[in-house]
């Protein structure tokens, strides 16, 4: 079972991480060394806990918003009664909700080793690969009222080519699972962005409705970097 | 025609003329030969027991050289149990004569009930003209006649073959039985009722081949029957046997049913070699694989693929050909398993090879999940 989901990576990680009277729950993703991520393959419930009968979190889609292939960010693994649960990150309202899916629903888990950090105290994205910092750029975040939701996330779609109705979000968007706090009505459902601008004159700063804006010289380079999957730290 | 010709052998088994005492003369005085002519007919050529056969006898003077002939006795005999044509008899004709040009007579039917001893195949009745005299020269001739004529019992045989696709190995195995049907029958006559059982193997399924009118389930003597049955074997040594069968329909009624027997044997070894290599007795007949798992192979998506062999040695080569060509390999473990860690970098076939079989399995890569959108964004900004 375990060679489904990670093979020998994250059997290392088990050690390390797991006490012995929680040693059924194996973390799996390491951010900027290797995470992994998994397509849906069935819209199942998450639950609460890796149990069929456990409380409803929220329905996993198989397509988001912008109608991409839906993904979800895998953090632990457990066996419970010789059925592989894994505990994803899932990208609904609040921010940070996670529920346990049987890894059946999903597809196999796909590895990962870039980590998109954000920080709206300093106005910079950085991408840690490998562990190593491969890029490093100024950004505009939300402003006071509109803040940068805080957390852990991750990129979930990508969209460009849309041309020049969606010029204001410069040449490439990615979409993230986290939304705001604030926006909830907003087309989409609020959902935060990391995208290119229409003015760059005004990063770095508080400027946004709370999406992660950059230089378009800055999102094309972090486009060739950074794939669909990426885990996100925002601070 | 070959039947027909073998059927109706007669044989003119001797025309006998020898001198007799003068006491007439030539008459028609231009005559110069015997042309009396007796036939022995029967109305059936293949027969079997308790069959009736009916003879019948013709006879004419017919000829422009016939002489007269006087006081000619004809005597049919039947076929004896063995075969030979000294049965009870029949005068035909008694002491009668027969005038240059006189036209032919039958006599008959005269029937016969077939009652043969086992193992013969072959019954003759004869008839016979005696103490003819043939008016052909101031010293007439004496006139003798005899002539047989057969009929065949045909000796109804069949013939079952049966081999198996794989006669040993590792254990499981799922053989495939191949059974072949043959019409042994002699003289070549189609068999009815053709039957194929196995003692082992339940769903026998045929004729798959070799029929060449399926409505009718008439063997004909040149046809060769193929059946075919699969059946999964353990370890073990496994002797099944095939029976096939068919009766002959022969004058509206069967003769005794026909059947013969087939015994093929497998072998199969326990399946886990033993320090990951293959007994050194066991006969490898092929290589098989079972059907990969992780089969939803994506272009671009990491894919683990494990793929079950049977009767390769432990460490024996994977290779999986991707779309585009690229290869990727792995070696069986001591249970015949190698796992392989792919990706795709685009849709199509991917083949995968063990390295004593040839290609053994084929996959297909789909396109790429969609990741990519060129919709307008509606996040926050």
């Amino acid at each position: 079972m375990l060679s489904r989901t990670v093979g020998a990576a994250v059997a290392l990680l088990l050690a390390a991480a797991a006490p012995a009277h929680a040693a059924k729950i194996e973390r799996v993703s390491r951010p900027g060394k290797t995470s992994y991520y998994a397509f849906v393959d069935r819209a199942e419930w998450a639950r609460a806990k890796p149990s069929t009968s456990a409380r409803k979190v929220a329905k996993l889609t198989l397509r988001t918003p912008e109608a991409t292939d839906d993904l979800v960010m895998v953090l632990d693994r457990t066996e419970t009664r010789g059925r592989e649960w894994l505990r994803v990150r899932l990208p609904v309202r609040p921010n940070g909700t996670t529920g346990w899916v049987p890894a059946s629903v999903l597809g196999e888990l796909q590895p990962v080793k870039t980590w998109l950090k954000i920080s709206t105290k300093t106005f910079k994205a950085t991408l840690v690969k490998d562990g190593k910092v491969v890029f490093r750029a100024p950004i505009g975040v939300g402003q006071s009222q509109w803040p940068t939701p805080r957390g852990q996330f991750y990129i979930r779609a990508k969209l460009k080519g849309y041309g020049s109705a969606g010029s204001f979000y410069g040449p490439l968007a990615f979409i993230t699972s986290a939304t705001s706090n604030q926006l909830t009505d907003w087309p989409g459902g609020g959902l935060v962005g990391v995208h290119g601008t229409s003015q760059p004159g005004l990063i770095p700063g508080k400027i946004s409705h709370g999406c992660v804006r950059m230089r378009n010289a800055d999102i094309l380079k972090l486009e060739k970097l950074m794939k669909v999957g990426t885990p996100l730290t925002v601070t | 025609m070959r039947r027909a010709l073998l059927m109706t052998t007669m044989a003119l088994v001797g025309v006998l003329v020898t001198a007799t005492p003068a006491s007439a003369h030539r008459n028609p005085a231009n005559c110069d030969a015997n042309q009396l002519d007796v036939d022995l007919i029967r109305d059936k050529n293949l027969v079997k027991n308790g069959d009736v056969i009916n003879y019948s006898v013709d006879v004419d003077n017919l000829g422009t050289r016939a002489c007269d002939v006087s006081g000619i006795t004809v005597v049919m005999r039947v076929p004896r149990p063995d075969g030979l044509p000294f049965g009870p008899s029949t005068i035909v004709v008694g002491n009668q004569s027969y005038a240059a040009q006189d036209p032919l007579r039958s006599f008959g039917p005269f029937p016969y009930t077939v009652n043969a001893n086992p193992g013969v195949s072959r019954l003759e009745a004869q008839v016979i003209v005696e103490r003819g005299v043939l008016h052909d020269n101031n010293v007439h001739s004496e006139v003798n006649i005899h002539k047989t004529i057969g009929s065949i019992i045909p000796v109804p045989g069949i013939e079952v073959d049966k081999t198996a696709d794989i006669k040993a190995g590792l254990a499981p195995q799922n053989v495939t039985y191949t059974f072949r049907v043959y019409n042994r029958t002699a003289p070549p006559v189609t068999l009815d009722n053709v039957t194929l059982t196995d003692n082992l193997c339940p769903n026998v399924v045929g004729p798959v081949a070799g029929d060449t009118n399926p409505t009718d389930n008439r063997l004909q003597p040149d046809e060769v029957w193929e059946y075919r049955c699969t059946m999964p074997h353990g370890v073990g040594l496994f002797n099944n046997t095939a029976t096939a069968c068919a009766e002959l329909i022969l004058n509206g009624g069967p003769m005794p049913k026909v059947c013969d027997t087939d015994d093929e044997t497998v072998q199969f070894t326990p399946p886990v070699p033993q320090a990951g290599v293959r007994p050194a007795q066991a006969q490898q007949q092929r290589c098989t694989l079972s059907t990969p798992s992780g089969l939803r192979v994506r272009a671009g998506e990491r894919t683990t693929i494990r793929v079950q062999t049977r009767e390769v040695d432990a460490g024996s080569r994977v290779t999986i050909t991707l779309p585009g060509g690229r290869t990727v390999s792995a070696r069986t473990n001591s249970k015949g398993l190698a796992t392989l860690r792919v990706t795709a970098p685009r849709s199509g076939t991917a083949r995968i090879k063990v390295a004593e079989c040839s290609a053994v399995e084929r996959l297909t890569v789909r396109q790429a999940r969609r990741t990519v959108s060129r919709q307008v964004p509606r996040v926050t900004g």
